[in-house]
Formats: C-alpha cells, structure tokens, sequence
C-alpha cells in the first residue's frame, strides 16, 4: 500500500478535470442546484409575506425579506422550517440563521447523495471499459488507483460544494432585503464541511459500484439504486413496526447507515464533527466494499 | 544482434522474463487461451513474439502484466517473481493493445503522470517525457491534445510510454499494428534504437519486419509454445540452404548431390524453367562447406545457379510449423 501513489493519482485526477475544465461543469450543476433551491425559496418567502402583509394590514414589499422578522413569530414559516430540520430546538436555531441557509443544507442532504453515487460511478468503470486503466496498473496497485480516485473525486465535489454557496448568496444579497451577506457567507461556510462529509460515503458507494462492472450507465444504476435503498432501509427502521417487529435488525444494520448520523450534522457547536468524521469512514469502506471484485478481475 | 554465448541464451534462469507451466482461459467451458505455455525471453535481446489471431500473444502480455490473473503456472519478471508494481516500478514498460489514452490530455501530461507513477519527481519525470516524445519524434506535438492525433501518432505515444525512463523490460503488444509503412518504419526504428538498452518483447503480425529487428522469436499457436530460440535457429540459418537453380537439375545431379553429401536432407520443387533445391544438414555438420561442395556439383551437372539463400524467412518457418 502506497500512499504517495494515491496521492499522486488523486492530484492527477484534479488536475485533469481542471485541464478539462470537467470542475467547472461539475461547480456549474452545483451552483445551478444550489442557486435554484435559493431561488423557490425566495418565492415561498415572497408569498409568505404577501398573506403577513395582508393579514396584518401592512403594505406588501416587492423584494422578499422585509419582513423576515414579523414571519419568524408567525405559524407558516415555523411549520415550513418544521419540516425541514429535524426537531424544535434546531427549529429555533434555524430561524436565527440566515434564512436562505436552510433550504440550501436541507436539498444538499438529500441531493448530494445520488449526485456523488452518480459521479463516483464514473470513476473506474470507463477506465476498464476502454483499457486506459491499464496504463496506470503497469505503474501502480489497484488499491492506491481506487483510493486515489476516491480521494480525488472527493476532493472535486468538496470544490463543487463550496462554491455552491454562491447561488444562494447572489439570491440572498441581490435579489432580498435583510440576509447580511457576511452572515450568511459564515453560516454557508460552516455548513459546507458537513455536505463534504456527507457526500463522502455517497461517493465510496458509486466508487464501489464502478469497480464491479466496465459498464458506467449500469454502474451509475447500481450506485443510484444503492443510494435510494439507504433511504429506503433508514425509513423503514425509523418506522414503528420495524422498531416493534424486528428491533435487533435495526440495532445491527442502522448504525451502518449514512443516514443515521444525518441530523446529527445540524445545529450549532461542533457537534457535527464525529458523525462527519464517521461519514469520512463511511466513504472509505463503501469504496473499498467494491475492491475485492476489482483486485480480481480482469481489466 | 545479441552477442551473448548461445548457451547462455537459451539458460532461462537468466532470462529478463520467464514463463512457465502458464494457463489461462476466459471462462471455464472456453478453450485454454494459454495452455502450460513454458518460454522465456534472454536479457537484452528484442524478442518478436509470434503467433497467429488466438495464439494467446496479448493474454500472455496481459498475465505477465498483471491485467488479468493465470489459472495455472508462474511468471517471473527480471527475476523478481510475478508483477508487481513497487518491485518493478520504473523497470518495467508496457504498451498495451487496444487501450485507449486520454483524448483530452495532452501529450506531455500524460507522460508526467505516467513518470509521477513510476515514482519519479516533477523535474524527473519531466526529463524523461521529454525525451520519450522526442524519441518517438513527438516534440513538436508535446503541448498537443491527444485527441488531435492521429492513429499512428497515438501508437508513437503509447510506446513513449512504454520506454519512460529507460525500463529494462518493454512489453509491446502488436506496436506497428494499424500503422501505414512509414509510421511503422519509424517506429521500427524507434524500436531499433532501444537495442543494447534493455530487453524488448514485440508482438506483430508484419514477420518480415519482426526477423529485421528481432534477436529472439517464441513462436505460439492456440496457447502453447510451438518454438523459441534464435531467429537463426528458428529460420534455419544454421542448417539449411535454398538453392534456386535453372533447367538441367536431373536425377543424375540429385544422386551426385546425395552421393557428395551423405547425411543430407535435399529436396527439389519445380520453379518456372528452373528448380528451387533445399538442403538441410545434419546437425552438426559445417554447413558453409556442404554449400560450397553443392555448388561444385550443380557446376559441374551443368545447372546454373541462380540465387541462394542460407535459412528460410521467419514468415516461411512460421508458416511451416503451423
């Protein structure tokens, strides 16, 4: 095991997709994503505070956010924020933030994952498709080229995350009253580490999922599918009948879930740490689930 | 040519590359793509590896570089056992068949990486790209894309690879294939070049360009070695001679040949107005004394000689084993 040649191929990988300018259509979908989300937002606190205005008698603003203070004590906006952050207390917490923050990391949570599993599926399959991999296996061990990939391929989406904060600061600033930009540029910048980490276990699935086949469009089935069944399996041991049924099931297979260190990633503090840390290994092992098959197999 | 003791060329314990007992098949109803396939390749030699389509010429490139795993058998690479990436990092290149290279990469970028892989630093690597484009006459494309080159052009760059920093093994699978005669004679060249450097392993099915360039053949079919050894051993440069003869080649002649030469093998094809006369000596035997005792009697029964050649073309020997 080398780590230098993982390196070396992670910054291989970077540099390509610089060269390629594959970062900047990557950074593209993600601002585009990100901008978007901001964008319906900003409708839905528009209208928000269109019924505010009329209930109270106010005249309506044309540009949203002048009345961010008044909706905050109002029921509509703390039913929405509700049902986007997990509990109460980080409800509270949430309404003290910069309000275009919110939506921003709650799409990124349930967004990133199929995105990363798609572009991690990209990340062998071709290679073995047209032989190109053979290249760099005369030079280097399996292990190192699929762990310098991983690496690389997270280090592009941790790029792509980042500078997805601008849509929402471009909408935030330009196009509403009251979001302060630098608050908003600090809370989007605390949050992005915990998207980064996020991805991470996302990215290792589609990883996984391209090592097993030279076939990238089943590849990226496989690794959407994968991604989709974690849900589907944190739903249903959220669910009361899983929990009456089959308690032991739960307490062997959550733990091994993403999503059961997701809420964990909001709120103040630096408690979004250790699960972020936990996710990191998360993305290791769901990469290296892939390499047992591709130590094998023929490329 | 090689000029280490024959003996020592056919000693496979210090052979560059060593194979034995190897098999591989696709599949476990599929036929043996590689059947106890037993060769080696000496140190220092050009190696033309030489076989027909499903010879088992790119699997045994493939096994040997650890792109797929063997069934059965063992290979052993510059005495270092089977492939591995770290003992053999630098010392070994490959120039695989049909891999595709990264269109959007130029030229000298991919070297970079390839060097940065084989653990050579920035200023290193750098060096020997350049020198491996200008070997293969691709400096002036050095900062080109790859995806602007053409067919031959990528073979060239492929082989740079391949040659990097100098490795003392170079496994090149079919190098010359899809190129026009120029490409692939400037290629050969390059190839050429690398003698006395290290050891050369080339696959191809231009036989005539392989005897040029080639100290040593392995000869395969459907797996399994049919020959290996010299390009004189294996064109029968040592013990044979083709006599190509005008009218008059009787049966009085033959038997003063046979009579001349005991031991010999002679053997007569009819040939336009003349003959073509193949002689084979027994081993042993001197067999530039034998010709000159052939020429005397074909001299003196009268018939002209019209041409003579010692051995046959590797692409007669092939032709004749399979």
């Amino acid at each position: 095991m080398s780590l230098g040649d993982s390196f070396a191929v992670a910054r291989f990988h970077v540099v390509r997709a610089i060269r390629t300018r594959t970062i900047v259509f990557l950074c593209a979908v993600y601002m585009l994503m990100a901008g978007g989300v901001a964008w319906m937002f900003r409708y839905l606190i528009k209208e928000l505070e269109r019924n505010a205005a009329e209930v109270l008698r106010v005249p309506v603003t044309d540009t949203p956010g002048a009345m961010m203070e008044t909706l905050k004590q109002r029921e509509e906006l703390r039913s929405i924020m509700g049902g986007l952050l997990p509990d109460e207390t980080l409800v509270e917490w949430g309404l003290n933030l910069p309000i275009l923050t919110i939506p921003h990391f709650w799409l990124a949570l349930i967004a990133l994952p199929f995105l990363a599993a798609i572009i991690g599926a990209e990340v062998i399959a071709p290679g073995i498709r047209d032989r190109s991999i053979r290249y760099e296996l005369v030079r280097t061990g399996r292990l190192e080229l699929v762990l310098g990939r991983w690496t690389g391929q997270g280090a592009l989406i941790a790029v792509a995350t980042a500078l997805s904060i601008i849509g929402p600061l471009i909408v935030g600033t330009f196009f509403m009253v009251q979001q302060p930009f630098g608050a908003s540029l600090m809370t989007l910048l605390a949050l992005t580490p915990r998207l980064i980490a996020w991805s991470l276990p996302f990215l290792g699935l589609g990883v996984a999922c391209s090592q097993v086949t030279s076939n990238t469009n089943f590849a990226r089935i496989l690794a959407l599918g994968g991604a989709t069944a974690t849900f589907i399996a944190y739903g249903m041991f959220e669910s009361e009948w899983m929990i009456d049924k089959a308690p032991v099931v739960i307490d062997i297979l959550q733990p091994v879930l993403p999503q059961t260190y997701m809420v964990d990633l909001w709120g103040p503090g630096t408690g979004w740490m250790l699960p972020s840390l936990i996710l990191v290994g998360f993305g290791l092992v769901f990469t290296l689930a892939g390499y047992p098959l591709f130590a094998r197999r023929n490329v | 040519m090689n000029s280490a003791p024959l003996d020592a060329l056919h000693d496979p314990s210090t052979a560059a590359l060593r194979v034995d007992g190897l098999s591989k098949r696709y599949g476990r109803r599929s036929a043996w793509a590689l059947d106890s396939l037993t060769c080696h390749v000496p140190r220092g030699v050009i190696c033309g590896l030489v076989g027909p389509n499903g010879a088992g010429k790119t699997t045994l490139y493939s096994v040997i570089s650890g792109f797929l795993p063997q069934e059965a058998g063992t290979v052993d690479i510059l005495g270092e056992g089977p492939f591995d990436p770290w003992r053999l990092r630098g010392r070994l290149g490959v120039l695989p068949q049909d891999a595709a290279l990264d269109e959007r990469l130029t030229c000298r970028e991919f070297l970079l990486y390839m060097g940065a892989l084989q653990g050579l630093s920035g200023k290193e690597a750098a060096q020997a790209a350049d020198v491996a484009l200008d070997e293969v006459n691709l400096t002036d494309r050095a900062r080109d894309r790859i995806a602007s080159l053409s067919h031959g052009m990528r073979r060239r760059l492929s082989a740079a690879s391949a040659l990097l920093a100098q490795p003392e093994l170079v496994l090149l699978d079919e190098p010359m294939a899809g190129l026009d005669p120029v490409q692939a004679a400037s290629l050969r060249e390059v190839l050429v070049r690398q003698r006395g450097r290290g050891t050369l392993v080339v696959s191809s099915h231009n036989l005539v360009e392989l005897e040029r360039i080639c100290d040593w053949v392995i000869l395969l079919e459907k797996g399994k070695l049919v020959q290996q050894g010299t390009v004189a051993e294996v064109t029968g440069r040592g013990v044979h001679v083709g006599w190509t003869v005008g009218p008059g080649l009787d049966a009085a002649v033959l038997a003063s040949l046979e009579a001349a030469l005991p031991g010999h093998t002679l053997r007569v094809e009819a040939q336009g107005d003349g003959a073509l006369l193949h002689q084979a000596t027994p081993p042993g035997d001197d067999l530039d004394a034998s010709a000159v005792v052939v020429a005397r009697v074909l001299a003196a029964g009268g018939v002209a000689i019209r041409g003579c050649q010692r051995g046959r073309s590797l692409e007669e020997s092939f032709l004749e084993r399979l």
